[in-house]
């Protein structure tokens, strides 16, 4: 198993925005899987604190949620991106962007 | 939708939520582990759900609001869980609050408060003045108002009026009403809209236009009932009929809240070509953009060429442009800051008060503190506890004082009822904005002693001790609160003796005429020939004089000590200044029992004789200040002088002595007594001398009105009346302050008290110690004092030079009294010392009787 790593503080707004642009509708543990997934298990997101997020996002109209029957029949919240979550975030990549070229820039070797 | 709006629509829902994110979790959970096969492992990678779910339904709140509110609730549990001590918290802080409150509402609504006319801040007031002259300021010819308006760039419109009485006999009574009459383009300048009906067409403002009439919504109401039909009814003024065009809004209140009615003044040709009759208050609209510098360079080159124009009468004068606001409000404006001060310092002192008992109490409240720090709360949630604790007293100390400031407003209305723009002082919402703002003001103020404290101890871990050993080092800060509290109060004591002992001054000095025994009235006159008028004032004379118990009538243009004498130019026959220009001084115009009548002496010559005729000079008498100034040891009488640019003569006949013609506080002026009946001189004031003034009112006004049965016989009443009335604004302030300094005091010694009673009880275990061991009580009381004396001391010094430092600004509002009045600093300070004494009585007895048994078994 390779080493896992904590998900960098203010950036799981901005991974849960990016797996929903990819592939929206889904669920909670849709989302927890495909972070998962996409990061090839590096990043590890503990799954529960999915929860607060998602609620602090709907509060603040990123996203959409809805009561839908899962492929495997069970009854889950779908989630959405709304137009706010979208420019929200393009606004986040571009900021973590710059964040991280600064970082690499000062431990880059002279 | 907003995050705020969707916050409040998921409170409404919150069971809703809840569910829903509860099923959802559980569902993850179901997923996961038919997934992976591992239930219990799915719980593990989970986390702990209730913590999630109190995460969750953080989102949908105000964490920090809510934190806030629950402080609040504690604070207020806390506060009711000790009934005496927040009360006296409240009492305190309302005394503060409410005080401030009510004089910053005041000032305010006179000083801060845009006038209440559209665009207020661009009407200016504009004077002629004559610096050669000493003249700051006079009012403006209505030619050269004209002129202005003619040449000027700067302004919108500029217009004037002049305050009159005005007979009104429209209906069976003859009624004065208060009345102005103005120039061309008057209402235009202020541009308020009106209740109802128009202002004037230019048509009626001009000479020989239709007779028009504004009046006030105050006589709208009065006089019709509100009824809009008042406009087209016809009004009789001084015997000629006004037709009411329209009714003023109530706002309007210019020249004076008292005016009623407005006409135009109609000036005829020959009035306007007389340059020299000042009488219009000019007001102005500065354009879009101009500012007052700009205005006043206008102003002031357009004078300078009329100055080339008319050599005679314009040269040597220039102009004055001020904001209409602070003309309105000049002559109050340094009293207010007076008040202002000094509110604020009871304030300051209120809060000090409230800190010291707040600090005191921490002590007791050190467990509870040090538990919570010691269950995690961070400093910044402690001092969050604590203002919210201050806020809540605050909050209802001002709740309190602020129901007391709205009962102390109808008494600052009736009180201060000839201050400018009073009127405007109501209740409203930027009132209860001030109250609270003070409040809030009061609680940072008074919480940050016991933050800066906890903070403080927090560092040290002293906390833990629970306050109980306290070394004398716990106590700096309290007694340095206290030391400012009595600093303050010092200060303000000698602020309220400077102004009480002027006061004494003024009332005690001696005015020079005896306004004893003298009943004063006025006859509503108008505009009228010279001839009709000197008859009738005759006959008014002669009706008064026959009433009973009346020695003597004379009339004077303004009351002896309540108006000033008119300032007027004056040239010594054959002795014309070098450059040609006319000299200033005050003139009175009298008849000749005046100076019996007010008991003013004669010193040479005689009173004149009244020279009824149309045949010049008058006689004249003028005032020893007079005859000093200008005829330095050669006799005056006999001599004639030139009255202002007219030209008319009068004859020096007699010299009296100086009178205090102009009021208390104003040492008297080189005055002109001319005997006559001049023109312009509508209503003259009329002294009837008798034994008893009060008594003999009604007849004398009955005499007066059956002479002058189409005329208003008003302001009956005993001179020294009017005269008391004149120290009125003096005297409130002064009560005003005296009331702060006392209420100050009275906190600061409670302060005091507080602190020293604290004390003793913190060291009652080490006084029985060392009693127990043969310490004289007398010791251990000096050495109680000697700890109270050294904060009077250094808080008296503070206050000492405060005052000192402080003191030179109001000097304007002391009279013959000197701002470093030593004796006055003294008997404050002594007054200080005194409550400061008072204070430690208790505590230092307590020390002394302190069982040294029962201090070592308590703990």
């Amino acid at each position: 198993m390779r080493k896992r790593a904590e998900v960098p503080p203010g950036t799981l707004h901005m991974l849960i925005l990016k797996a929903l642009a990819r592939l929206e509708p889904m669920h909670g543990y849709g989302i927890a899987l495909h972070i998962q997934q996409t990061t090839e298990d590096v990043l590890q997101v503990e799954e529960g604190s999915l929860y607060p997020a998602l609620q602090r996002m709907l509060v603040k109209g990123w996203l959409k949620a809805e009561w839908r029957q899962s492929e495997n029949n069970r009854r889950a919240r779908y989630y959405t991106l709304t137009p706010v979550g979208r420019k929200q975030l393009a606004a986040e990549i571009e900021a973590f962007e710059r964040v991280v070229g600064a970082i690499r820039r000062v431990i880059q070797p002279a | 939708m907003s995050e705020w709006r969707r916050k409040l629509a998921g409170r409404l829902r919150r069971d809703e939520i809840d569910a829903e994110l509860e099923e959802e979790m559980r569902t993850h959970l179901e997923m996961k582990a038919s997934a992976t096969g591992d239930p219990a492992a799915a719980r593990r990678q989970f986390g702990n759900t209730t913590l999630l779910m109190e995460d969750s339904r953080a989102a949908w709140g105000w964490p920090q609001l809510e934190g806030w509110l629950r402080d609040c609730r504690y604070a207020i549990r806390a506060m009711a869980r000790r009934p005496s001590f927040s009360a006296t918290v409240i009492v305190t802080l309302a005394l503060g609050i409410g005080a401030s409150s009510a004089i910053f509402s005041l000032i305010d609504a006179v000083l801060i408060r845009p006038l209440p006319y559209p665009k207020a801040d661009r009407l200016v007031a504009l004077h002629e003045a004559s610096p050669e002259n000493a003249q700051a300021q006079t009012p403006v010819a209505p030619g050269r108002l004209e002129d202005w308006q003619r040449l000027t760039r700067s302004f919108e419109a500029i217009g004037g009026c002049h305050a009159e009485t005005l007979t009104d006999t429209t209906g069976a009574a003859p009624e004065r009403l208060s009345g102005a009459y103005v120039s061309p383009r008057f209402f235009a300048v202020f541009g308020a809209p009106m209740a109802a009906g128009r202002f004037f067409t230019a048509e009626e403002e001009e000479f020989g236009g239709p007779r028009a009439a504004v009046i006030s919504e105050g006589l709208w109401r009065r006089r019709f009932a509100a009824d809009p039909g008042a406009v087209g009814r016809t009004l009789i003024l001084e015997g000629q009929n006004h037709v009411i065009v329209g009714v003023a809004s109530a706002s309007f209140q210019y020249p004076s809240a008292a005016t009623e009615v407005w006409i135009p003044r109609q000036a005829p040709p020959e009035l306007l070509a007389t340059r020299e009759a000042r009488f219009y208050h000019g007001i102005g609209r500065l354009k879009e953009g101009v500012t007052l510098w700009q205005a006043h360079a206008d102003l002031a080159g357009v004078q300078k060429r009329l100055g080339e124009l008319y050599p005679k009468t314009d040269a040597g004068w220039s102009t004055a442009v001020e904001p209409l606001k602070d003309q309105l409000t000049g002559g109050v404006r340094l009293a207010f800051w007076l008040l202002f001060g000094s509110v604020s310092v009871l304030l300051l002192i209120a809060c000090g008060n409230v800190a010291c008992l707040l600090l005191a109490r921490l002590n007791s409240r050190a467990p509870e503190i040090a538990a919570r720090c010691a269950l995690g709360a961070g400093r910044a949630a402690i001092a969050r506890q604590l203002l919210a604790e201050g806020l809540v007293y605050a909050g209802c100390g001002g709740l309190a004082g602020m129901a007391a400031a709205w009962a102390a407003i109808d008494l600052l209305r009736t009180q201060l009822a000839d201050l400018p723009r009073i009127g405007e002082l109501s209740l409203n919402a930027r009132m209860v904005g001030i109250g609270a703002g003070i409040s809030a003001l009061a609680a940072m103020l008074l919480s940050l002693a016991p933050i800066v404290e906890t903070y403080k101890r927090a560092l040290t871990g002293s906390l833990i001790r629970g306050g109980r050993s306290l070394a004398a080092g716990g106590q700096r800060l309290p007694r340095l609160l206290v030391a400012g509290q009595l600093a303050l109060a010092t200060a303000l004591l000698i602020g309220a003796g400077l102004f009480v002992r002027s006061l004494t001054m003024l009332e005690e000095a001696p005015l020079g005429f005896n306004p004893e025994n003298v009943l004063t009235l006025r006859v509503g006159a108008g505009l009228e020939r010279q001839e009709a008028s000197i008859s009738r004032h005759q006959r008014v004379m002669d009706a008064v004089a026959a009433v009973p118990g009346v020695t003597a009538v004379a009339m004077s243009s303004g009351l002896a000590g309540v108006n000033p004498a008119w300032p007027r130019e004056f040239e010594i026959s054959g002795e014309r200044t070098p450059d040609g220009t006319l000299r200033f001084t005050t003139w009175r115009i009298v008849t000749a029992a005046y100076f019996q009548t007010l008991g003013i002496p004669i010193l040479r010559g005689e009173t004149c004789r009244m020279n009824t005729g149309p045949e010049r000079p008058f006689q004249a008498l003028v005032n020893q200040r007079f005859s000093e100034r200008y005829f330095a040891g050669r006799d005056p009488i006999g001599r004639t002088i030139l009255q202002g640019p007219t030209g008319d003569r009068v004859r020096i006949v007699g010299v009296v002595a100086d009178a205090r013609e102009d009021g208390h506080g104003a040492a008297p002026q080189p005055l002109i007594y001319a005997c006559g009946f001049l023109r312009y001189w509508p209503d003259s004031d009329f002294l009837i001398q008798t034994r008893e003034p009060a008594a003999i009112a009604t007849a004398v006004r009955q005499a007066v009105q059956a002479a002058e049965p189409g005329r208003a016989v008003y302001s009956v009443r005993p001179l020294a009346d009017a005269l008391h009335g004149a120290l009125a604004q003096t005297r409130f302030r002064t009560l005003l302050v005296g009331l702060f300094s006392m209420l100050a005091l009275a906190l600061a010694a409670i302060g005091l008290y507080g602190v020293m009673a604290y004390m003793v009880s913190q060291r009652r275990r080490e006084i029985g110690i060392r009693v127990a061991l043969g310490a004289r009580p007398s010791r251990i009381v000096a050495e109680v004092l000697r700890s109270a004396g050294t904060l009077t001391i250094v808080g008296a010094a503070a206050g000492l030079a405060l005052a000192a430092a402080a003191s030179r600004t109001v000097g304007a509002l002391l009279y013959g009294i000197r701002p470093s009045d030593a004796a006055t600093y003294a008997s404050a300070t002594g007054v200080l010392v005194g409550a400061a004494l008072l204070a430690c009585l208790v505590p230092s007895r307590r020390a002394a009787t302190v069982d040294p048994v029962e201090a070592l078994r308590e703990s």
